[in-house]
């Protein structure tokens, strides 16, 4: 009986001759580091001399301990905050979290036609600015609400005679009530010809909210700029910018209604040619192009990458990226390193014009339990984690993905494959693959396979079982499950460079490699070429590997007309 | 004859009054205002303002605490944080007041020497000064500086002691933005720039993650071009498997 031992090892040939600890292991809550932090949890060497320090969490500490500082100047409230750094400048600290502290109630500050959602203290401060009587809604629970509440405050004309002279000033009627000799005309603007004040209607242009605005000869606002001046000034009535000019997309200069989720804001004029008739003022495109080409508006956010993302085919070196398009300009935002974190997007359709609008963020990368989870069901659950489940391969330890730590698994290597499948990362973390603790990680992906072949003694039928594992697709195919555990085995990188020190395949002893090609193939998760890989195998009985190098060839042609077929 | 003798004289009289009037209020005793006009240094105190608010953006008003290099800047940490899965811990608290605390130190020196210049420009006019200490307030508004400034003084008689200079200057505003983010990180480990652009367009806000959990926040006003730079370590993760 010949028993060959075919063991896939998935690991990392360290060059180092020294590891690097992989994380800080806090040892005592510093008041004050060397480098000038104060009140981390740190290794004690790194407290400056002098400095308190107790072998204890922080929050477990009377110097240190985190609470909320609340400003009394400014009326905010900062959480976490020690005691020691909030009262050097003058601040109150006091134990509790910001919800708890009746000074940090959040409501909706009304400052004419705007609208903040902070403190009591922090609204009088503001509304002292602009010389208006505090406006304090605190039944008013969140922002949206609150910047909803300031727009619909109706407006008017505030008109003051002082001197037989009538002034005018279009504010809110809160606004207008805290000059008590004012009277107020709702939607009515300030050059209305039946109030006979003083101000001449739609004098010059200025932008305002994003939008292009008439001015009246006073400086206040009146509706929407127009070409069309009298249908602007709509009689001398307020109208809402909808009613003077449709949404501006960027094509008709002599319309003020900028509309964000087109493209467009207010910006001023300043090329001598094609001035918009009567403004200085004009609804400027702000679209940018991301890196396919494509035209984004200004506000719209989307997620690029250094190659293919998700299944597990993040490459080593990859990372997310976050772009937003900012007046024309696209500013980057990289997602977290060792793609802790990842890219998401979606859209929404803008109204009437049928085109989409793109937002993207990045959020963190659930990976960290993926590998505990033994069922799919519980495995895909994308409400809790980013995971997916894939075939065991044969030959990985059953005892994987049970419940040892990464730690506490050694080879834990068995020869039986299950039936069962495998939970693994949806897009892998980055390692420090310089450093032993990444070793630790690979290490959960080697594979022991073997190939026994059984003949009679008396001359009869031979058996055998595992000839699979004799072929180079058994060693991609636990070299794919190595990489979907992070930056292990052998693969491409994120610029195409192609390693294969990340693993080791041997066969009683003999140190094999698999091609390239195959372990791309595998990577691509091409489940035809797979299938057609198998049937190759199983039809020409491939044995060594010298064979599968130089059959590559006619592998791929076959592989063209079985897909084809299949 | 003598009639007109008589106006003769009342005219000429009447203009020797007028000229002499205009002799003693326009040269003799000028207008010592405190305003813009003999004693006026409002434009050389805005100047050392200015400057001092420019030099204190690069570091938020903070020179002590920890900070992060990055492209030759020594970043102030507003919150930090050596351990993963949790958020940072607040270092500097107060920004607000900090930063006036910090400015009124910087150009303290400056108004003394703005003070000092005018009043020796006065005495060589020829003017009476008696000069007293100078003392002031700062205060960071919505989109302006205002300085109270209290200088005694006594130019030829006439007593002057109170001065406002006031200037337009998006401090306060990009400081209370730092502080929101701050507060974002402290509780969420994260800010939403944004949600944070949309609400203030006149400002750039951005992040840069950088791999060891350290997040630089820039704030931008995008019309006078003021910048501010600052730090956070919160929430981070540990590259790979704990």
């Amino acid at each position: 009986m010949r028993i060959e031992k075919i063991i896939m090892l998935c690991a990392l040939v360290v060059f180092l001759s020294f590891g690097v600890l992989a994380q800080s292991n806090p040892s005592v809550c510093c008041e004050r580091t060397k480098s000038g932090a104060v009140c981390v949890n740190t290794d004690e060497n790194n407290c400056a001399p002098g400095a308190k320090r107790t072998p204890t969490s922080c929050e477990s500490t009377s110097y240190c301990k985190p609470g909320t500082c609340y400003d009394s100047s400014e009326g905010t409230c900062l959480e976490n905050t020690p005691q020691l750094v909030c009262e050097k400048n003058g601040g109150k600290w006091d134990p509790r979290s910001a919800s708890e502290i009746s000074q940090c109630n959040l409501g909706c500050c009304l400052i004419g036609d705007q609208a903040s959602f902070v403190t009591l203290t922090r609204c009088k401060k503001l509304s002292s600015f602009f010389g208006l009587e505090n406006n304090f809604r605190s039944d008013v629970k969140d922002e949206l609400s609150c910047i909803d509440l300031a727009r619909s405050q109706e407006k008017g004309a505030c008109v003051i005679e002082k001197d037989f002279e009538k002034t005018c000033r279009f504010v809110t009627r809160s606004e207008c009530s805290d000059n008590s000799s004012g009277k107020f005309y709702p939607g009515l603007l300030c050059s209305a010809e039946e109030l006979g004040t003083s101000c001449a209607r739609q004098v010059r242009t200025r932008c305002f909210d994003g939008k292009v605005y008439w001015v009246d000869s006073c400086g206040n606002l009146e509706n929407v700029y127009s070409s069309d001046k009298d249908k602007s000034w709509n009689g001398g009535r307020v109208a809402k910018p909808e009613e003077v000019c449709s949404p501006n997309d960027g094509s008709n200069k002599n319309c003020g209604n900028c509309d964000y989720l087109r493209g467009t804001s207010c910006a001023e004029y300043t090329s001598p040619i094609g001035k918009p008739k009567g403004s200085d003022f004009y609804c400027r495109r702000t679209t940018c192009k991301d890196s396919s080409g494509k035209e984004r508006k200004n506000g719209e956010s989307w997620c690029e990458y250094d190659g293919e993302v998700g299944d597990s085919k993040d490459k080593v070196g990859s990372r997310h990226f976050k772009k937003r398009c900012v007046d024309g300009e696209v500013i980057i935002e990289p997602c977290a390193d060792f793609r802790n974190e990842i890219c998401i997007q979606d859209s929404v359709k803008i109204e009437g014009s049928g085109e989409n609008f793109s937002y993207a963020s990045c959020i963190a990368n659930r990976w960290q339990d993926c590998l505990l989870q033994k069922t799919k069901k519980d495995c895909t659950d994308n409400l809790k984690r980013d995971c997916r489940w894939i075939k065991r391969p044969k030959g990985i330890a059953e005892s994987f993905g049970k419940e040892k730590d990464v730690e506490g698994v050694t080879e834990g290597i068995i020869e039986d494959e299950t039936k069962e499948g495998v939970c693994v990362p949806m897009y892998p973390p980055g390692l420090k693959f310089w450093d032993k603790s990444a070793e630790k990680v690979c290490k959960l992906g080697n594979a022991k396979c073997t190939y026994i072949k059984k003949k009679s003694l008396t001359g009869g039928k031979q058996s055998e079982s595992g000839k699979e594992c004799l072929t180079s697709d058994w060693a991609a195919e636990v070299n794919n499950f190595c990489q979907s555990l992070g930056d292990c085995g052998g693969s491409e990188n994120y610029i195409g460079d192609f390693s294969d020190d990340g693993y080791v395949w041997s066969i009683d002893g003999e140190t094999k490699k698999v091609s390239q090609v195959t372990i791309n193939r595998w990577a691509s998760n091409d489940v035809w070429l797979s299938l057609a890989n198998g049937i190759f195998n199983m039809l020409l009985g491939e044995k060594t590997l010298s064979d599968v190098s130089a059959s590559e060839e006619k592998k791929n042609s076959l592989m063209d007309i079985l897909k084809d077929r299949l | 004859m003598e009639k007109r003798a008589q106006i003769a004289i009342f005219v000429v009289v009447g203009i020797l009054i007028v000229v002499a009037a205009l002799v003693v209020f326009l040269w003799i005793k000028p207008s010592a205002s405190f305003g813009r006009g003999v004693l006026s240094f409002e434009g050389c105190v805005q100047d050392v303002a200015t400057d001092s608010i420019t030099a204190l953006e690069e570091n938020v008003g903070i020179d002590d605490g920890i900070t992060y290099r990055f492209m030759g800047q020594e970043i102030p940490y507003l919150c930090y944080t050596e351990d993963y899965y949790k958020t940072c811990i607040v270092q500097h608290a107060l920004i607000v007041e900090n930063f006036q605390r910090k400015l009124k130190e910087s150009i303290s020196e400056g108004v003394q020497e703005c003070y000092s210049e005018n009043v020796e420009r006065l005495k060589k006019k020829g003017l009476e000064v008696v000069s007293g200490d100078v003392d002031f307030d700062v205060f960071l508004e919505l989109g302006r500086v205002r300085i109270e400034i209290n200088a005694p003084t006594s130019i030829s008689g006439s007593k002057f002691s109170k001065l406002s200079v006031e200037f337009a200057s998006p401090i306060y505003d990009m400081l209370t933005l730092t502080t929101t983010i701050v507060q974002y990180e402290s509780r969420f480990g994260d800010a939403p720039v944004d949600y944070i652009t949309n609400l203030y367009p006149d400002y750039l806000v951005t992040k840069f993650k950088m791999s060891e959990g350290t997040t630089i926040y820039t704030i931008k006003n995008k019309k006078t071009g003021d910048e501010i730079k600052f730090a956070s370590r919160s929430l981070r993760f540990p590259a790979g498997y704990k």
